[in-house]
């Protein structure tokens, strides 16, 4: 039903990320947007209030800001109470090393604010690998100081062939803050894609997780497992690819993307510093107009599940070179009959 | 619900046109609903409290010349969003 809804595209994004700066004090080794350095010509203070009018007059309900470590931009606190003061509700991603007492204070009392903390593993042998030495421990500090304070956050864990076998002590660890866990899917995006072959649930994981999800449906996902619920009854979520449709990407020099996870000049739309500014790449932008009209065709059309998935993620075949009218190249459903072998990424 | 007392739109939600209809979105919730019947969204959106329900469904529905009768469908749709909270009470 929504699918039919939203695959032509919405007046305004339901919620869209928002990526705030390049700037991280972390160099996670499967970051989307590469980051590390802070631009020279990220968006100024003024800019990014402006865009925050432009989304209040659109009527975004929220933003997802990332970056980056947002919390690393001087105007972070100040950008984000413009925001809910505008009306656009915030759930904002950090690696949690900039959360003290005071930053924590602030989270527990300024409304409509969301907090994701990420870590990608149930121990600092697993996460640090990832996310760089000490950024466990960080990251549990920030979370007890939340956890103190009553605070509901999030733990958000990209999902690995490494800590798949983690899943159930990530949960009890969240159970233990009085947290909420939320799982999502390894992009080969951004430095992603170098370590993606690495990285990435086998497919008897990724079918697994499908069963796991199912099994614990207080677990957030973001709706990044679509491709997944080929394989049965669909996870809860909207089921479908909303890049360009009902969210997009904003990043830090306000270049506009279909989604967090292309960023690449092939699914660059504009720009919001362009006259018209953001209303106006998302209403008319050409290559919005394209993803609104695409549909994956190919053998996915003929499949039964393809009213799950609708063929998965068009990010993931963009960085693995599959082409967009094959499957995702994690699809777990394999139709009986099938003349489709079971695609070997396993790492080797 | 009381239709002889004043409801509008509750706090913390808000509602937004759409081709289809429109979206609503509880921050308090962090819930997204859909609306698809026009009439409905246009009574709900210019719900300002400033009167009763049945009193404002009344004038409405004059002023979109549609049957009384329309009523208690408006009702039991009305319920089910107060029941939403997507509704409350003054």
């Amino acid at each position: 039903m929504s699918y039919d809804l939203f695959r032509k595209g919405l007046d305004a994004p339901i919620c869209l990320t928002w990526e705030m700066t390049f700037g991280c004090n972390l160099r996670c080794i499967h970051c989307l947007s590469s980051s590390g350095q802070q631009r020279e010509n990220e968006l100024t203070t003024a800019e990014a209030k402006a865009l925050l009018d432009e989304f209040a007059a659109m009527q975004v309900f929220y933003i997802n800001v990332g970056g980056g470590e947002p919390m690393s931009r001087p105007d972070f606190f100040e950008l984000m109470e413009y925001s809910v003061s505008h009306g656009i509700g915030v759930k904002f991603s950090t690696n949690g090393t900039l959360i003290d007492r005071a930053a924590a204070d602030w989270i527990a009392t300024t409304p409509y604010l969301d907090v994701q903390i990420s870590i990608d593993g149930a121990d600092a042998a697993t996460n640090d690998p990832i996310r760089g030495t000490g950024s466990f421990l960080r990251a549990n500090r920030a979370m007890e100081l939340l956890a103190e304070r009553g605070f509901n956050f999030k733990i958000n864990t990209v999902v690995t062939h490494q800590n798949f076998s983690q899943l159930d002590q990530m949960y009890q660890m969240a159970e233990g803050y009085g947290a909420q866990l939320r799982v999502t899917r390894l992009r080969p995006s951004g430095r992603g894609k170098d370590v993606w072959q690495e990285l990435h649930p086998t497919q008897q994981q990724n079918r697994d997780l499908y069963f796991w999800l199912k099994a614990h449906p207080n677990v957030m996902t973001g709706d990044s497992f679509f491709h997944l619920s080929a394989l049965g009854a669909a996870l809860d979520g909207l089921n479908m690819c909303g890049a360009g449709r009902i969210v997009c990407l904003v990043d830090p020099v306000g270049d506009v993307y279909t989604c967090p996870f292309l960023i690449t000049p092939d699914f660059k739309a504009g720009n919001i510093r362009e006259a018209g500014g953001f209303k106006q790449v998302w209403q008319e932008a050409p290559l919005f107009q394209f993803v609104r009209e695409y549909e994956a065709g190919g053998q996915c059309k003929s499949c039964k599940s393809w009213g799950n998935c609708h063929s998965g993620c068009m990010a993931v075949k963009y960085f693995t070179d599959t082409p967009m009218d094959q499957p995702d190249p994690e699809c777990i459903y394999i139709p009986e009959n099938s003349k489709r072998r079971i695609i070997n990424l396993l790492p080797v | 619900m009381n239709p002889s007392n004043t409801y509008r739109l509750a706090d913390g939600v808000s509602i937004r046109p759409e081709k289809f209809g429109a979206l609503l979105y509880s921050y308090h919730k962090r819930q997204l609903y859909f609306l698809y019947d026009k009439p409905l969204i246009d009574f709900v959106s210019g719900l300002d409290g400033s009167q009763p329900l049945d009193q404002a469904l009344s004038n409405f529905l004059a002023e979109r010349k549609l049957a009384e009768a329309n009523k208690p469908v408006f009702i039991r749709a009305l319920t089910r969003l107060e029941a939403m909270e997507v509704l409350s009470e003054l």
